[in-house]
């Protein structure tokens, strides 16, 4: 199976209401698009840990 | 001496400091070109005269009072209108904060009036820093100094027209998938993204808030230096920022280049993307000039463009639509067109999606960082081609997206925009400069033996010609 074909996209209801079915098509295809593109490749590395420094939300004394 | 308004921030500091020009003198003339031109570009949003002529009449006595001052000390500058200056309104150019005072400085701007800058004004930029050129919002889109028929870059395009037409000789904007490099580029002007977590983002209406950058649009390497090192510097109220010393980076910037390794990419716009002719000869005439001037540059490759657009895409819109959501189901119409069509693909990504896309960004940038183990900065181009007509929307359609600007974003590493040139329309070329983190001085080093070896910085637009209305 091909890692990279993870490709259907949705957009809440709410979403497509508020914007009409014309733009939120064009935009599902353009996140589709996007997301068949995305590397998914498995390796582990780094892992999201980076992005959340405990320090940050510390007590400033 | 040089016409007031090409005047670079330090020569008019030099000046002001020892009492040959007062800052009054050099606000008035700003004001003045500002008010004889701006109808045709619109960089400016808010313009408060009285108040700059107020703070620069007191810079002008603190000097007479030999008081201590501050590096740009009299001299105005101007901010992208996405940054907080207090009780000026921030709009984000969108209908959405058409009413926003905002209550304090954000950091870069505090730093700045304590440096001695004399705010003069809020700059146009595309919506939330989005989308744009946009011709259905409350205020017209900037335009280019250049040529006012022409797109004058963006996000931050305010403020590359109104460096590039010397209204100011600093103006900040911000920079997520690119938006300080393409103004410079599209005006003829130094940018700089620096390294991710160098400048405070405080005070900055979010964009996509692990992305997002800060950075200094200026006429010349001396300028653009000393702009960074001025707004650089830890913030513990900016999550992202990072705890580093911050040089003087305008006392690194004349050592040349002898003796340097310098990586190319090329496959950026001869594979991944076809660059025009003219924007291909521009880039081979500037990397001569760096090879002539001692550099040893080398051919490199790295991952295609494709694969860091996508993760740029993918984190950028995600993190924008966990801001936008809301507003967008329940303030649809105040929405400007452009952005809506940028913006709403990000709310049919799945967190999947994005958590893959931050997997994916930390191995792209520890990859693309083992260059710097044998280069000491690497070069490659900007945009594929000169700006387009900002009112033709289908050529906005095709030449908006092709640039090489999102790697850097996406590694967070340093990347400053340098101008290489006109083509044969007499509209800037430009290219990039990417160093190691933390090493925005080797960049400034590197442009500065571009520029000393060039003419281009020395060139200005003839806003008679250029920016006056029909």
């Amino acid at each position: 199976m091909d890692i990279k074909n993870f490709a259907e996209r949705y957009m809440p209801k709410e979403v497509i209401e508020a914007v009409g079915s014309d733009r939120a098509e064009v935009a599902i295809k353009m996140a589709s698009t996007a997301a068949a593109r995305l590397d998914r490749n498995n390796e582990f590395f780094y892992e999201p840990a980076h992005v959340y420094h405990p320090g940050n939300w510390s007590a400033k004394k | 001496m040089t016409e007031l308004h090409w005047l670079e921030a330090h020569e008019a500091a030099e000046l002001i400091a020892t009492k040959r020009l007062t800052s009054l003198e050099l606000t008035k003339a700003l004001l003045d070109r500002i008010e004889k031109y701006d109808t045709g570009l619109n960089a400016f949003l808010t313009l408060r005269p009285e108040e700059a002529l107020e703070d620069a009449k007191k810079a002008d006595e603190a000097v007479q009072k030999k008081e201590k001052i501050g590096a740009i000390h009299g001299v105005p500058f101007a901010l992208k209108d996405i940054i907080d200056a207090a009780d000026w309104p921030t709009t984000a150019h969108s209908r959405l904060f058409a009413d926003n005072i905002a209550k304090n400085d954000a950091e870069v701007t505090l730093r700045l009036k304590r440096a001695g800058g004399i705010l003069l004004g809020k700059l146009s930029t595309h919506e939330f820093a989005l989308g744009g050129p946009s011709f259905d919002l409350p205020w017209p889109p900037a335009r280019n100094a250049w040529g006012r028929d022409y797109f004058p870059g963006g996000s931050s395009s305010g403020s590359g027209a109104a460096v590039a037409a010397g209204f100011v000789p600093i103006a900040l904007g911000t920079d997520t998938g690119g938006s300080v490099r393409n103004p410079a580029s599209m005006n003829g002007l130094l940018g700089m993204k620096a390294t991710y977590g160098r400048v405070s983002r405080r005070g900055v209406i979010p964009l996509s808030f692990s992305l997002d950058h800060v950075g200094p649009l200026t006429r010349t390497v001396r300028d653009n230096a000393l702009a960074l090192s001025i707004i650089s510097g830890f913030d513990e109220q900016d999550p992202g920022s990072s705890d580093v010393v911050t040089p003087d980076f305008s006392k690194y910037s004349g050592s040349g280049v002898k003796g340097l390794k310098i990586g190319v990419i090329k496959h950026f716009y001869q594979e991944d993307m076809i660059a025009s002719d003219e924007m291909s000869s521009g880039l081979e005439n500037a990397f001569a000039v760096l090879a002539d001037n001692g550099a040893q540059l080398e051919e490199i490759k790295t991952r295609p463009l494709v694969d860091f657009a996508t993760c740029n895409r993918i984190i950028l819109l995600s993190e924008a639509c966990a801001i936008h959501q809301k507003w967008l189901v329940e303030r649809t119409d105040e929405y400007g067109e452009s952005l809506l069509t940028r913006l709403l693909p990000g709310t049919a990504f799945n967190a999947v999606d994005y958590v893959q896309a931050v997997r994916t960004r930390a191995r792209y940038a520890a990859e693309f960082n083992k260059f710097f183990e044998k280069f000491d900065a690497i070069v490659t181009v900007n945009n594929m081609e000169v700006a387009f007509l900002i009112e033709d929307q289908a050529a906005c359609d095709k030449y908006y997206s092709r640039q090489a600007r999102t790697p850097f974003n996406v590694t967070g590493n340093p990347a400053l925009a340098v101008p290489i040139g006109f083509d044969g329309g007499g509209l800037p070329m430009s290219m990039q400069i990417i160093t190691n983190q933390f090493d925005e001085a080797m960049a400034y080093r590197i442009a500065a033996s571009y520029e000393a070896a060039t003419n281009w910085t020395k060139m200005h637009p003839d806003l008679d010609k250029t920016a006056t209305l029909p």
